[in-house]
């Protein structure tokens, strides 16, 4: 089975911007490339889990949605970095009920692994919120990564709590 | 350089049965062209539509297959009237890569010179250009696809 590093997108590949769906207001985040392409040496596959509810609340389509991404996924191939899938939430509980792929709740990782065949236990999770610390947990995966720039949180249920991106590689390699 | 079919006038081909020239599920008319030139070229149907039949799912589906793909340069048949329309959708994907749009105003079967002369100048052009962009070659022009629109009173495209 195959390892997997899974990325939240808002606020870890691209600096945190509400409700963003335009191209040019998507910002790389420094490091992501550098990470991705330390666990993409590695043999991990990487998959973007995210939650979009700005679809659900109607601030954005899902075509809004899927041209950025497709920009996202060509620029970071254009950076050496492949990404396997993206999968995304567009749901909100409040707005369209409650539903299996908005994290907290796992869905999103168990179908990249039903799909691509992953050991979850063995793989990563990086995320700027403890719902996506969650999400990983949830689903199966040991190793979480809680990026907090600020160094405002004290308590969470990540592995490792990180204010710069390139810590994950310090800590993996040790 | 991979060529992408997506359909179009460039292909249309007269149907007996149902009396009206249709898209045909084949790369026929390109690959014709193809067997004229003494070099091989991956070929890849995708939609097989007239454009005005495209939708946003159609465009993904081409982007799609120009993220997974290696190669840098693409050459895209593609009907005339939402020719513009994909252009501008890829050049805000794609920063990196050489992307031509080109078809026909008349089918191959019919004008067998306007199709051919347009696949061999995208051709051609594909192995003379240096910069990445997303251009459209049609009526004798090839230019960035922001600098030509079609003319529907006239048949053609012009530079604006």
């Amino acid at each position: 089975m195959k390892k997997a590093l899974f990325l939240d997108r808002d606020g870890v590949i691209n600096i945190e911007k509400d409700y963003l769906y335009k191209i040019e207001d998507f910002e790389f985040i420094d490091s992501i490339f550098e990470v991705c392409k330390y666990y993409q040496n590695l043999g991990y596959l990487i998959f973007v889990v995210t939650n979009q509810s700005g679809i659900a609340r109607g601030y954005y389509s899902e075509d809004d949605f899927d041209r950025l991404t497709l920009w996202m996924i060509a620029e970071l191939k254009k950076n050496g970095v492949n990404i396997s899938k993206v999968y995304y939430s567009p749901h909100h509980p409040d707005i369209s009920g409650e539903c299996f792929c908005r994290k907290p709740k796992p869905g999103m990782i168990v179908d990249a692994s039903k799909e691509f065949g992953i050991d979850l236990k063995n793989s990563v999770m990086i995320g700027d919120k403890e719902r996506d610390i969650e999400a990983g947990l949830n689903a199966g995966i040991k190793t979480t990564y809680l990026l907090d720039e600020s160094k405002s949180i004290k308590n969470s249920k990540a592995t490792h709590i990180i204010s710069d991106l390139k810590e994950v590689i310090n800590a993996d390699s040790k | 350089m991979l060529i992408l079919n997506s359909g179009g006038t460039f292909n249309k081909r007269y149907n007996p049965l149902s009396g009206y020239l249709e898209v045909p599920y084949d790369n026929y008319a390109i690959e014709a062209i193809l067997d004229s030139f003494n070099k091989k070229y991956a070929l890849a149907g995708v939609v097989y539509k007239d454009s005005l039949e495209m939708d946003f799912n159609d465009r993904k589906m081409i982007a799609n297959i120009i993220v997974e793909s290696s190669d840098d340069s693409f050459i895209i048949i593609h009907g005339t009237d939402t020719m513009k329309q994909t252009a501008e959708f890829l050049s805000e994907i794609f920063t990196d890569k050489k992307i031509i749009l080109t078809g026909a105003m008349k089918p191959f079967e019919i004008d067998k010179i306007e199709a051919s002369l347009n696949l061999g100048m995208s051709i051609g052009f594909m192995s003379a250009i240096a910069e990445h962009g997303v251009y459209i070659c049609m009526s004798g022009h090839i230019q960035s696809w922001d600098k030509i629109k079609k003319n529907r009173e006239i048949g053609k495209f012009e530079i604006v």
